[in-house]
């Protein structure tokens, strides 16, 4: 229907000339009006003490009226004030309502304005304008994979049967299988962050069997590159930052810990449930320094040391910080950005503001500090408990200064049907608060928490998770694209224990995962954006697999598992300011893998900056992949680059030669053999003909390290095919 | 041999330096999720007449009160105490007696706008400006401040007003960055690269810092002396490669838009040389400036870099005034100890400079559609930083009042916006906040600010987070 007839039906109904038929109310109206009664007028108009004293949140309420008297008289719809501040626009008095917000409002009318008996839960159910509590992500997982036909010859495990089954829906074909090499080079890259040697590439190609297949996935899944991998992506969510922010953003030089406890848990495959735990309430779970150093997570986010002396600009300080954290906890495990109903109650999820404040309550106590952990271990960047708690308040509208009721430590109200109390008195201490919070987070909703996890494990895996919105699986995230899948996943991750180390094996040898990155026109035609995954995505590396990369590849790379990080900057505090200047080279201690770098909030090299590594400073649940001219151009140019081509040069010179070709060039300075092992160092293949003359000639005019610096720039070297 | 076909036929997310904005990896991120917004946020109504703009960021808080927010009740209660039994949110808490201001003010122009002398040179460009006299802040403490200016948040990690700039409106000339930061010379500001950050905003629309000095972009050259020849050979050779590639795997604009990359690479590291190079301007624009005097020459500098680098087509230029915050003598406008002493040193740095490219500008017909905004985060307390009972020489932060002043692009010019109490406390009429003053920037580009958003964690973010009211008065 047109706008205009809209306009005129509205027009009609408030008694212009203009004749109209009026539809009967449509069956679906009723709910759609009490969504849309809940989404724009349940935040004043209900409750103890509505705005002007109307509750709209009932049948009872609408009776009664407002202050000003009778809202609605059904004998004459169109006159009564509820139809005129609507029609007028007075009301909602910010983000009037549509033209067919209006129109849908003027049928409920018409229909004697019906409403139930007991009041609208706003939050209850979900409408197309919010998310309730029968949202899908918040349900129990169902498990449909005995339905799937696997007898397709395509189909190597359940994920595949699956994903077929969409892609048949969706009338496309999968990519037929990719290379060996370029399967072994993906699930190197995928699973430990740094690509195979060519011996390997050669080894695996002479005996490519299932068996080999496997034993590469369990051999990366057992390898503790494994965890400096995967724990990068998890730094990544927790926004791990190594320094204060703010104005002074002054240096942690000892939360170190945490990083490296992460990769410990990654690595011994710490059931998830536990890795929350530990996360949260590891100090009152475990007494040795792990425990100490798994709850970095709480104050690894950012920490204003520089407040002011002002008693409003200290409590917002504060409730800042507890808002970065609440947010940062429900977005990583819950996929929930209970955050948003920290003035209000939450727009689009069934978060209410006093979930909010429970959840806050619960870390209410947590302050950022140095522990001292005696003579051996010295300082751990953790958290000190604040002594003394009372009550947490609600604040109204987020003001520091209007108080509303009290709430206890607790967790989400409705999240599933355990109680969200949990059952402390208002005096208990920090690490009560947490420990119960752990055990909540952990138990209220296994479906919405594995649900979570799994699919960020995907996200990883082909660069779009199932739901694209890894940290928001509420209304305004995505929708998963295979939520059988996702749920088959989930529920197997369940039955499993929680490991994490399964989940990446059944994936990486699934036929989806092994399919072929080409194009292919039809399919593009159907499915730019491979949301069925018809074939695997061509991905850009990210900055830490570069760097890893080409530290890798030059022979470079020392493997120092753990300890405090490589500094490639500057510390210099500046009247009260740090600033942290990017070395214009990094020594011999930093050819460490990137995830060991100390990670202060400001700029970076340029490498990392340019290749989107994300300022830690808020979570991100998946990073931009940018393409621009300031990568190209640090990767010609930069200093790294430079000392990466000369230890290449060195590295490809010291190789014993394998081959016993009688032609091949033994001298070590031979130009032919430069060229030959730098383009198997870095793209694990020969050069075809006229790479190798090329080459040659470059090495020849320019030295070896001019052929260095092209291969790093190569796209062969930089995207997962 | 392939060609690679021009920026515009590559899917827009893939070539993330596209010559048009609003779009890029945000349009990807938004239209492939189910929950997308429209994010044409050219709006119907506004009339696009900003082209490009340039922030002169005055880092610690420039005084309301001794610039362009004319006070004679101060003047006349100099001495007085402040009648008040509001415990009031300014940062060291301490409350002196009220302190005239250390300058005359006069009127300018023939708009009359009053002045004080503590900018000899801005004063005679006073028809040229809006002046707003309500501004209202969040933050007493500089570095949320300074965010919020920034970001319209108080925290690390949100886009600033560049990024969202570059993001609505991409760059207008490839071979440069988009949104280009020119730091003072003595150091960033608090929060450093924060205040130019991308945020949650794809890396490419993150401020790019130009340095002074022989090598202004990082890696712009290669870190060692390498032959031209070699370095025409290497790319050559990566071209080889990669076009072979490209063959084999078959067309995909990830591995087209990163061949593009290195010819726009190539471009840039001729174009940025050429806009750095100031020789060539005359002796006239560098008087002007004041690019030969010692308290002027490193403010005169960036102020002409500025120039250059919008009429090379950059979309946003931001300079700082103002280094680390704290110390002694300090270097910035945090004038705690003694307004006149550190604010005559901060101005001479800056007077001339900012008078000279107003003038540059207008000169040029470049004021018409080029914005100006002079801003600070915050303004500084009508009473004295010291003991109760004494007119000690300082001033504590002022978030209830301060003043910033904007130019071209259709502002009305010679206008005064707003007003503060009778001794610029708080704010008589008009408050004007951050998001207010954003949502305006937007709107002289033509964008309305509530369609500009990005999705992050559950939220469709906008620079003026959930308010913003476009100041309709301030255009003529």
């Amino acid at each position: 229907m047109s706008l205009t007839r809209r306009f005129h039906r509205i027009v009609a109904w408030l008694g212009l000339a203009i004749p109209v038929l009026f539809v009967p109310c449509a069956v679906g109206d009723e709910k759609e009006m009490h969504g849309l009664i809940a989404a724009r007028c349940l935040e004043c108009h209900r409750g103890s003490e509505p705005a002007g004293g109307f509750d709209l949140s009932s049948r009872d309420g609408l009776s009664r009226g407002s202050d000003s008297g009778s809202v609605f008289d059904p004998s004459n719809a169109k006159e009564s004030l509820l139809w005129q501040v609507v029609s007028s626009d007075s009301m909602p008095p910010k983000n009037k309502l549509k033209a067919e917000e209006k129109e849908l409002f003027a049928r409920w009318l018409q229909q004697g304005a019906p409403l139930p008996e007991s009041p609208i839960d706003p939050i209850a159910l979900s409408s197309k304008y919010r998310a309730g509590l029968d949202w899908w992500s918040l349900q129990p997982l169902r498990d449909t994979a005995s339905t799937k036909p696997n007898t397709e010859a395509w189909v190597r495990n359940s994920i595949d049967a699956f994903v077929l089954e969409k892609l048949i829906e969706q009338g496309l074909e999968p990519n037929p299988s990719a290379s060996h090499r370029v399967w072994l080079r993906r699930v190197y890259l995928d699973l430990i962050g740094i690509p195979p040697s060519f011996d390997e590439v050669v080894a695996f190609e002479a005996n490519p069997s299932e068996q080999a297949h496997e034993a590469v996935v369990d051999r990366l899944l057992a390898s503790s590159a494994y965890g400096e991998r995967w724990a990068r992506h998890w730094l990544d969510v927790v926004r791990f930052g190594e320094s204060d922010g703010f104005e002074r953003n002054f240096p942690r030089r000892n939360s170190w810990p945490y990083r490296d406890w992460v990769i410990r848990a990654f690595n011994e495959d710490m059931p998830y449930d536990e890795f929350v735990r530990m996360q949260i309430a590891g100090d009152q779970l475990d007494s040795s320094p792990d425990g100490t150093a798994a709850i970095g997570f709480l104050v690894c986010g950012l920490h204003n040391t520089v407040v002011g002396q002002s008693e409003r600009m200290k409590r917002i300080a504060k409730q800042d910080e507890l808002e970065d954290k609440v947010g940062t906890l429900s977005q990583a495990f819950l996929g929930l950005t209970a955050q948003c109903a920290r003035c209000h109650e939450h727009k689009f999820d069934p978060i209410s503001s006093r979930s909010y404040y429970q959840l806050a309550s619960s870390l209410q106590g947590v302050q950022h500090g140095d522990r001292d952990l005696g003579e051996a271990r010295g300082k751990m960047y953790t958290v000190l408990s604040e002594q003394n708690l009372g009550p947490t308040h609600i604040l109204v509208r987020g003001d520091v200064f209007q108080l509303g009721d009290s709430v206890k430590a607790g967790g989400i109200v409705g999240l599933s049907a355990a109680s969200p109390d949990f059952g402390l008195p208002d005096s208990a201490s920090d690490g009560q608060r947490r420990a119960a919070l752990a055990r909540w987070i952990t138990t209220a909703n296994p479906a919405l928490l594995s649900r979570v996890l799994v699919n960020r494990v995907w996200h990883y895996h082909f660069g779009t998770g199932i739901v694209e919105t890894p940290n928001d699986l509420g209304f305004n995230g995505g929708r998963p694209s295979h939520p059988e899948l996702l749920d088959h996943l989930a529920a197997r991750f369940v039955d499993q224990g929680m490991h994490l180390k399964p989940l990446h094996r059944e994936i990486v040898l699934s036929q989806t995962y092994r399919s072929s990155s080409r194009p292919t026109s039809t399919s593009l035609a159907v499915d730019k954006n491979n949301r069925w995954l018809w074939r695997y995505p061509v991905r850009r590396l990210d900055g830490e697999s570069v760097r890893d990369s080409m530290l890798a590849a030059s022979g470079l790379l020392r493997h120092q598992f753990g300890g405090a990080g490589f500094q490639d900057v500057d510390v210099r505090e500046i009247n009260g300011t740090t600033y942290y200047i990017p070395r214009p080279e990094e020594s011999k201690d930093c050819f460490r893998r990137t995830i060991y770098r100390f990670n202060p909030r400001c700029e970076r090299n340029p490498i990392l900056d340019g290749f989107d590594c994300p300022d830690p400073s808020a979570t991100a649940p998946r990073r931009a992949s940018t393409t621009t001219p300031l990568q190209a151009l640090s990767l010609l140019n930069n200093t790294f680059v430079m000392t990466a081509s000369d230890a290449l040069l060195q590295h490809v010179s010291a190789h014993r030669d394998t081959t016993n070709d009688a032609d091949d060039p033994k001298q070590a300075d031979d130009p032919k053999r430069i060229v030959r092992e730098m383009f198997r160092s870095v793209l694990l293949r020969d050069p075809n003909n006229r790479e190798r003359d090329a080459a040659e000639e470059l090495v020849r005019s320019f030295g070896p390290t001019a052929l260095a610096r092209s291969l790093w720039n190569a796209n062969e070297f930089l995207v997962v095919e | 041999m392939h060609s690679i076909p021009p920026a515009q036929y590559l899917r827009r997310e893939w070539l993330n330096w596209s010559a048009r904005g609003l779009g890029a990896t945000a349009a990807w991120m938004l239209l492939s999720s189910p929950c997308a917004k429209s994010q044409a946020a050219q709006s119907a109504t506004a009339k696009p007449i900003a082209k490009r703009a340039i922030q002169i960021c005055l880092v610690g808080g420039m005084s309301h009160l001794d610039s362009w927010d004319y006070k004679p009740q101060l003047i006349a209660s100099h001495g007085q105490a402040l009648q008040t039994t509001e415990k009031p949110d300014i940062f060291f808490g301490q409350m002196g007696l009220l302190r005239k201001p250390d300058w005359e003010f006069r009127q300018r122009g023939e708009c009359g706008m009053w002045v004080s002398d503590l900018f000899p040179h801005l004063a005679r460009q006073a028809d040229k400006m809006t002046v707003v006299n309500s501004m209202v802040t969040e933050s007493a403490n500089h570095t949320p401040a300074l965010f919020f200016e920034n970001s319209g948040f108080e925290f690390n990690g949100f886009p600033s007003m560049g990024s969202w700039l570059s993001y609505g409106l991409g760059t207008i000339n490839e071979n440069l960055p988009a949104y280009v930061v020119l730091p003072d010379v003595r150091g960033g500001p608090m929060g450093g690269a924060s205040n130019w950050t991308a945020g949650f905003l794809p890396g490419q629309y993150q401020g790019v810092v130009f340095q002074s000095g022989d090598h202004p972009v990082r890696d712009l050259v290669p870190s060692r002396l390498i032959p031209k020849e070699e370095d025409t050979s290497v790319r050559a050779m990566i071209d080889l490669i990669n076009r072979q590639h490209l063959e084999q795997h078959g067309d995909e604009d990830l591995l087209l838009a990163r061949l593009r990359s290195y010819e726009l690479a190539a471009r840039m590291q001729l174009s940025v040389p050429e806009v750095t190079n100031l020789d060539g301007e005359t002796q006239e624009t560098r008087d002007l400036y004041g690019l030969d005097q010692d308290g002027t020459a490193e403010m005169g500098r960036r102020c002409l870099l500025g120039r250059r680098l919008l009429e090379q087509g950059v979309r946003f230029v931001q300079l700082y005034s103002g280094g680390p915050i704290a110390g002694t003598p300090r270097s910035s406008w945090d004038a705690h100890e003694n307004v006149r002493e550190n604010h005559a040193a901060e101005a001479l740095r800056v007077d001339q400079p900012v008078a000279g490219l107003l003038e540059d500008l207008h000169r040029r017909g470049m004021l018409e559609d080029t914005l100006v905004l002079f801003t600070t985060e915050f303004g500084r307390t009508p009473f004295a930083q010291s003991d109760a009972g004494t007119v000690g020489a300082g001033r504590d932060h002022n978030r209830y009042a301060f003043s910033v002043w904007l130019a071209g692009a259709g502002l009305k010019p010679g206008f005064v916006f707003g007003e503060s109490d009778e001794i610029g406390w708080k704010i008589a009429s008009n408050p004007v906040s951050w998001h207010d003053l954003h949502a305006t920037v937007l709107h002289a580009f033509g964008i309305d600010h509530q369609q500009l958003v990005y999705y992050h964690n559950g939220i469709h973010r906008r620079l003026t987070g959930v308010a913003g009211d476009v100041m309709h008065p301030w255009f003529a």
